[in-house]
């Protein structure tokens, strides 16, 4: 087998961990078969070296599980190994092996069974882990599924508050601009009435060119005074449209 | 070996190992399995527990074009093989008892079947 070969063999039998702890464990295996390789093995024997990839697969879960289970209960792990190996060292003082020590002291019964269940307890757990991870990548599959299949419902809406943004946005813009245009008139028709109004003292009616440019001139007055307004108005205007985009970018970024 | 002691036994190996400075998983599996049997998959959960218990740091370093994870001891993880060196001259001291008491039982017997020879 190549290294690419393992690597999605041994990845398809670890779907039911979570993305992280696998991709973490394919990166360890891989590493240990480029320092192989390194070493002078060939690619074939670097994977071949790791065994059967089945097996390994199994352990691989079924530590996953165990550790998981160690996690909820915080303590020392070395520390928990000991107090087990202290229950079971007592066995192996003699140097006999577990089995055989149990066979002719049938009388330990009781701490063989305490050491066999703690082994049960932990393939328990990690078949319970290894099952709600299973439900958990069950639960996403169907929540795609469930929006691939709404899709015009959430389409109609997604457009909906698009162009009712549009629409917000000419809103608010059109004022602004209707505002720009009044305050412009008033200054050009202020102009021309001052114009008009110095023009009409050469005619005969004086009083009416006082009158044109007494209205021309506070025509121009109240122009000038709204200018620094319509631009306030223009960077509120401004500081609205950005507000009314910010929660959408929060959805491009997710 | 029972597994749980046989597990906690190589966490204290690669501790050990790591106590001339830092190494990467090949090279632990290397120096290791010259004194006892260790394989991948029994080193890649020993080392997730020590980073989590804090005996060791990982850190990953660019390598040839790839990038290896380096394990190197903590000050607590050095504590810890300390312990267990400690662990150990306590546990001679219960084994020469058993001895002394063994070589004490065996001549005791050999007492008994002689005075029968009378």
């Amino acid at each position: 087998m190549t290294r690419n070969e393992f690597r999605n063999a041994l990845s398809a039998r670890l779907l039911t961990l979570p993305m992280s702890e696998s991709t973490k464990t394919l990166d360890f295996y891989d590493e240990m078969i480029c320092d192989r390789i390194e070493d002078g093995m060939t690619e074939e024997a670097a994977v071949a070296a790791l065994g059967d990839i089945d097996k390994l697969a199994r352990e691989i879960l079924s530590q996953y599980g165990s550790l998981s289970a160690e996690a909820a209960n915080p303590g020392v792990p070395a520390a928990s190994a000991k107090t087990d190996g202290n229950n079971t060292s007592n066995k192996n003082f003699t140097g006999e092996s577990e089995s055989d020590y149990a066979k002719s002291h049938a009388g330990n019964d009781a701490a063989n069974n305490t050491s066999s269940n703690i082994d049960n307890q932990t393939r328990v757990q990690s078949q319970s882990h290894r099952d709600s991870d299973r439900i958990k990548s069950e639960n996403r599959l169907l929540k795609i599924l469930i929006i691939f299949i709404t899709f015009p419902i959430w389409i109609t809406a997604l457009a909906i508050i698009i162009s009712l943004v549009f629409a917000l946005f000419g809103i608010i813009w059109s004022l602004v601009v209707s505002l720009i245009a009044i305050v412009a008139s008033l200054l050009i028709s202020g102009v021309a009435s001052i114009g008009y109004g110095v023009g009409l003292f050469f005619s005969p009616s004086p009083l009416r060119a006082l009158f044109t440019l007494g209205c021309g001139l506070s025509i121009f007055g109240i122009s000038l005074i709204l200018i620094p307004l319509t631009g306030k108005c223009v960077r509120g205007a401004a500081w609205l449209s950005r507000k009314i985009v910010s929660p959408f970018g929060k959805f491009r970024k997710k | 070996m029972d597994i749980q002691l046989k597990r906690g036994l190589i966490e204290i190996c690669v501790l050990a190992a790591l106590l001339g400075g830092e190494s990467y998983g090949w090279a632990l599996i290397k120096e290791i399995s010259e004194y006892v049997e260790i394989s991948e998959s029994t080193l890649y959960p020993i080392l997730k527990r020590l980073e989590s218990a804090s005996y060791v740091t990982v850190t990953a370093r660019e390598h040839n074009g790839r990038l290896r994870k380096y394990y190197a001891l903590t000050p607590l993880g050095r504590a810890r093989v300390d312990d267990f060196v400690n662990e150990q001259r306590e546990m001679q001291k219960v084994f020469n008892f058993i001895e002394s008491q063994k070589k004490k039982q065996n001549e005791m017997s050999a007492i008994k079947s002689d005075s029968f020879d009378c």
